[in-house]
């Protein structure tokens, strides 16, 4: 995958997790495109049902036409660059780093990246009705590199992945003190 | 009161289309560079793509014919009895 040729991955590297933010989290968004894209079909059934000769030969109708055409278009160009930013929000584990790439907006992104044997702490936490029901969360890791603190959101499986990080972290703790 | 040919109104409708293609581009070269090509992104590209391209043929069949040299009056007439956009 090009996100592979993104991070330069290591020959001796092996990619153990790659982690998104929980789609649920994404499905408010969704909810709310469909209802923007219902609104001007019930405006307009709406209309035609009170007023039946309303839009008939009036010489407004083509701008009313061009101003709906606009309006599903901004609709879908910010709908998917919302997608897009949601979805390119990528965690990528490693046995040698953890890398956080960071989408923001259409025209930013933030790599961090941060050896597993500098990670010092690591906080879950999984808050409220809807986390607690999908299972998501955030993750906080405290490290001893340039990068001290990265904050993960809406992470499936926080807890576990934590203890997988801690896990890792302690290996090549071990490693790099052997060597 | 500001009266325009309507031709004004489609090459503004023009350059949001302009915009709207730069958008595109720039979001579909994220996700190809980036990697994202999964089941999910490639269902949701497909369903705003066709949303898109829907979008831009009922446009174009709502619009045929229309006069496109007819005289808009965009601001009401506020001083006359009879300025109300022409409803």
């Amino acid at each position: 995958m090009n996100f592979i040729r993104l991070i330069h991955k290591k020959n001796f590297e092996k990619i153990l997790h790659i982690t998104r933010r929980h789609y649920i989290t994404f499905v408010p968004i969704a909810f709310l495109f469909i209802l923007l894209i219902l609104v001007p079909i019930g405006v307009y059934w709406l209309i035609s049902q009170l007023y039946p000769n309303m839009l008939i030969n009036d010489p407004y109708y083509p701008l009313l036409v061009m101003f709906v055409s606009l309006y599903y278009l901004s609709l879908c160009i910010f709908f998917y660059s919302y997608f897009i930013d949601f979805y390119l929000d990528i965690l990528i584990i490693t046995n040698d780093r953890l890398v956080d790439i960071d989408q923001k907006g259409l025209f930013a992104r933030s790599i961090s990246e941060i050896e597993l044997y500098q990670i010092q702490d690591i906080t879950s936490d999984v808050e409220g009705f809807f986390p607690s029901l999908f299972g998501y969360g955030n993750l906080t890791i405290q490290t001893a590199s340039a990068v001290p603190k990265v904050l993960v959101y809406n992470i499936p499986y926080p807890h576990a992945l934590r203890q997988e990080l801690l896990d890792l972290a302690d290996e090549d703790k071990k490693f790099h003190r052997d060597n | 009161m500001i009266s325009l040919p309507l031709y004004v109104f489609l090459f503004i409708y023009f350059a949001f289309l302009f915009v709207f293609v730069f958008f595109s581009t720039v979001n579909l070269l994220h996700m190809f560079q980036t990697g994202g090509i999964t089941l999910l992104s490639f269902i949701v590209t497909f369903i705003i793509g066709t949303i898109a391209i829907y979008t831009l043929f009922l446009t174009w069949y709502f619009l045929q014919g229309t006069d496109w040299q007819q005289i808009i009056h965009i601001l009401p007439n506020w001083g006359s009895s009879n300025g109300n956009f022409g409803i």
